[in-house]
């Protein structure tokens, strides 16, 4: 279609120009015609020869009349009239007249012979004597009223063929500006109408996603925006958002290409079964919307969650790979408080920001709740920023212990808060802010040197197990602020145990075993926390460089009663084993979970059964108790020496 | 404009032509020496100031000089108090022309071509012509029917 508009724009303008232009030239030669016209003596002409019979009557009358008795005629009077007629021969044989009148070789001989006639009359006039002589000057002027009458004649046919002529060309001038009339105001329409389908086209692509089809985010707001302002009753509009849960990892893994497929295969899944809907949109990247604008629309709405729920069931074919997804879904109806159209949008995503941070794949209502919470949560974003500044932020430390004697091989610094008013916050809450608002990067460095710092009071075997997140892991300052800390307490690198999830792998594949190959040549020791909560964890373990993993507490809980927990903890420390990967059990709090874990192979771990965590005091308390433990049972007397002293 | 100026003058008699008159003016003027008209020979035009141009003309083959007293001079001679001036010649031509507007466009009531004077054989004795060379603008057709020749008399109306 393009080519085509492209093909008639060229030469729809160029026969456009050239019609104006020659319109412009036509209009112009038309004023020059008409001014040539009246710059013409023509009228002039035709008197000038009109007059020329009367003059040679009033003459040859004069001539009679001086002989006829009692004439008051002079001689002045028949010089005056034949000077008249001498005037008259001079002006009709100037060239203009001749030009003007068209002369052809007969109005030329008939000019001659009247030439011929004055120049012969004029001696005779001047040797006027006798009634004979008037009679034989009126015999040389009668031949001319004849020939003068013939002039007239020809003239005024003359001037009625000019008049004609010009008729004739003012018509054919006329024909031709109307016919370039026309042309323009065709160019004109034609012009103007490919530019309205070129809006028309524009407008379209304007308000449709490229990759689905479906209408876009543009199309969605303006059908929300006229829903809104139609809906009669609160109950008649609903809005339902869904997007796919970790779409980003089909991005990651499968790459962009299936990433887009898998969204076209959601929206044409999804298509036929939303009749119900006023519009199905593709928002952006993996979130789609849905406008219901009917009788008990909240009901149809949630009804409709169901059905897309069932539909990601099955899996999604992303051209050879089927990927199996599930969507989460937040629907919102508008409430009294909801002016604007933007309101009932806000309200949708915090329903759906609420279904992922409870359980991914779920459906929720919104609810004014969700609304507060994230009211306090952006207040919680703000005091945080204040935070670091404020000194609210400190660390806390939970031992590590061997499980063979609970003697403390290092710590693990935990992130807490004390807020000036609400007084401790839960990490579980204020981590994800700090994530989001990219707080994380100055705290995580801060909690990086505090780490440090405090560890560096403690014995040198004693290691100090620090948590990034993603996004810290991701800093390309990281191993310049890494190697800052250690270097500024001098702490060995060996000491320092950098924690990640497997969250952080899931983000950034190829690049977190760069960075984790550079952070082990320095010599700093890495593990994988919260193993076994995620993906495809076993994989994760081979391609990624690893010293320890931390199994999560969900499977050290349940392990007494669940045997298959038990299965799977023991097949870890086996796998873990022959990787050469230690093992680090968390979330240890009764004696059983202990026997169990140490059971199954586990040689380290932490948990409330061998102390919560602690600040640094309680920390250089607890490990001088187990030093002079250590001293009483082996009965070092150097020790016992050092303690005395 | 020219009215005004006309206007503004006092009446006054002329003096009496003492050569053969070649011109008389008539109807509405304040100034007159013969009755209710004002006459002139050659040498009374001459006296009110000749002005000269050379111009092609469509009566004439070539340019010529042309010499004669401006019509607005002649006009403020004989204190014209009219709107249309009407010229007739010996041959009954007849014309008018609005009064308003003869100074600017400049034209005159030839008595010589190229220093002499015109014979009625040849478009003598008097010939009002306009400046058509200088002023491109004058040439068309109402312009042409003022410029009569062999003018004898003149009426303010």
């Amino acid at each position: 279609m393009p080519k085509l508009n492209n093909r008639w724009e060229v030469p729809l303008l160029v026969v456009t120009a050239g019609l104006g232009f020659a319109a412009v030239q036509m209009l112009f030669a038309s004023v020059q015609y008409m001014n040539g016209i009246s710059r013409a003596a023509q009228n002039n002409v035709v008197y000038e020869v009109m007059t020329t019979a009367p003059e040679l009557a009033r003459l040859q009358a004069t001539v009679a009349r001086f002989f006829l008795p009692d004439s008051d005629v002079t001689r002045d009077d028949i010089a005056l009239r034949f000077a008249i007629v001498q005037n008259r021969m001079k002006i009709l044989r100037t060239q203009e007249s001749r030009a003007l009148r068209g002369d052809n070789a007969e109005a030329s001989e008939l000019l001659d012979r009247m030439k011929v006639a004055v120049e012969q009359a004029k001696p005779k006039i001047e040797a006027l004597q006798t009634p004979q002589d008037a009679a034989a000057l009126i015999d040389i002027f009668d031949p001319l009223n004849r020939q003068a009458s013939q002039l007239s004649a020809l003239t005024t046919a003359n001037a009625a063929n000019r008049i004609a002529t010009n008729e004739r060309r003012l018509t054919c001038t006329f024909w031709l500006l109307l016919g370039e009339i026309l042309g323009l105001l065709a160019c004109g329409v034609l012009l103007i109408s490919l530019l309205r389908r070129e809006r028309r086209k524009a407008n379209r692509a304007a308000s449709v996603d490229s990759l689905t089809g479906l209408p876009n985010r543009l199309a969605f707001n303006r059908a929300l925006a006229d829903a809104f302002s139609k809906a009669s009753l609160p109950g008649d509009l609903a809005v339902l958002m869904f997007d796919l849960d970790m779409f980003k990892h089909v991005n990651d893994t499968l790459g962009h290409a299936a990433g887009d497929r898998l969204l076209v295969s959601v929206a044409e899944r999804l298509k036929p079964l939303l009749h119900d809907g006023r519009i199905f949109a593709r928002l952006s990247g993996d979130e789609f919307a849905i406008i219901f604008h009917k009788p008990d629309a909240r009901s149809v709405a949630l009804g409709i969650a169901s059905t897309i729920q069932t539909a990601f069931a099955q899996p999604f074919d992303t051209g050879g790979t089927m990927v199996a997804v599930s969507a989460s879904v937040g629907v919102a109806v508008p409430g009294p408080e909801d002016r604007q159209p933007e309101d009932l949008m806000k309200n949708a995503d915090l329903a759906l920001y609420a279904v992922k941070g409870a359980q991914r794949g779920d459906i929720r209502l919104y609810e004014p709740a969700m609304k507060q919470a994230y009211l306090s949560r952006q207040t919680l974003s703000q005091d945080l920023r204040n935070a670091l500044a404020n000194d609210e932020l400190l660390l806390n430390f939970q031992p590590v212990v061997n499980l063979a004697d609970g003697s403390t091989r290092g710590f693990e610094a935990l992130l807490r808060w004390k807020h000036p008013q609400r007084g401790f916050i839960s990490p579980a809450e204020f981590i994800p802010i700090a994530e989001e608002s990219g707080l994380i990067l100055p705290i995580g460095r801060w909690a990086l040197f505090k780490a440090c710092a405090v560890a560096a009071q403690w014995p040198e075997t004693i290691s100090i197990g620090v948590n990034l997140s993603p996004q810290q892991f991701m800093d390309s300052e990281l191993v310049g602020i890494v190697e800052d800390a250690l270097s500024r307490h001098g702490i060995r690198p060996d000491r320092l145990t950098l924690e990640i999830t497997e969250t952080t792998l899931i983000q950034n594949d190829q690049s977190v075993v760069t960075t984790l190959n550079v952070l082990r040549k320095i010599g700093i020791k890495t593990a994988l926390d919260d193993f076994g909560t995620g993906f495809a964890s076993l994989s994760y373990l081979t391609r990624f460089p690893f010293d320890s993993i931390k199994i999560d507490q969900s499977f050290v809980r349940g392990s007494t009663a669940q045997n298959n927990n038990e299965l799977i903890i023991r097949s870890i420390c086996e796998l873990a084993g022959k990787l050469g990967l230690q093992v680090i059990a968390e979330g240890i709090e009764t004696a059983e979970q202990l026997a169990l874990t140490r059971s199954a192979g586990c040689e380290v771990g932490q948990g409330y059964f061998f102390d919560k965590p602690m600040d640094e005091v309680q920390c250089a308390t607890r490990l001088s108790l187990e030093q002079l433990q250590a001293s009483r049972l082996h009965g070092d007397a150097t020790t016992v020496d050092t303690l005395r002293a | 404009m020219a009215t005004c100026l006309v206007a503004g003058r006092a009446a006054a008699d002329l003096a009496r032509p003492s050569g053969k008159t070649i011109l008389t003016v008539g109807g509405r003027i304040r100034n007159t020496n013969d009755g209710a008209e004002a006459i002139f020979d050659l040498a009374m035009l001459d006296a009110l100031g000749n002005t000269s141009f050379t111009t092609s003309t469509p009566w004439t083959d070539k340019p010529n000089r042309w010499e004669g007293v401006p019509l607005a001079t002649l006009m403020a001679a004989v204190g014209a108090d009219g709107t249309t001036l009407r010229a007739t010649a010996l041959n009954d031509y007849v014309v008018d022309m609005p009064l308003a507007g003869l100074d600017v466009e400049g034209a005159i009531l030839a008595d010589r071509r190229n220093g002499v004077p015109m014979p009625i054989s040849d478009k003598g004795p008097l010939f009002i012509v306009y400046p058509f060379d200088d002023r491109p603008e004058l040439r068309k057709q109402a312009v042409y029917m003022r410029c009569a020749w062999q003018v004898a008399r003149l009426d303010v109306l």
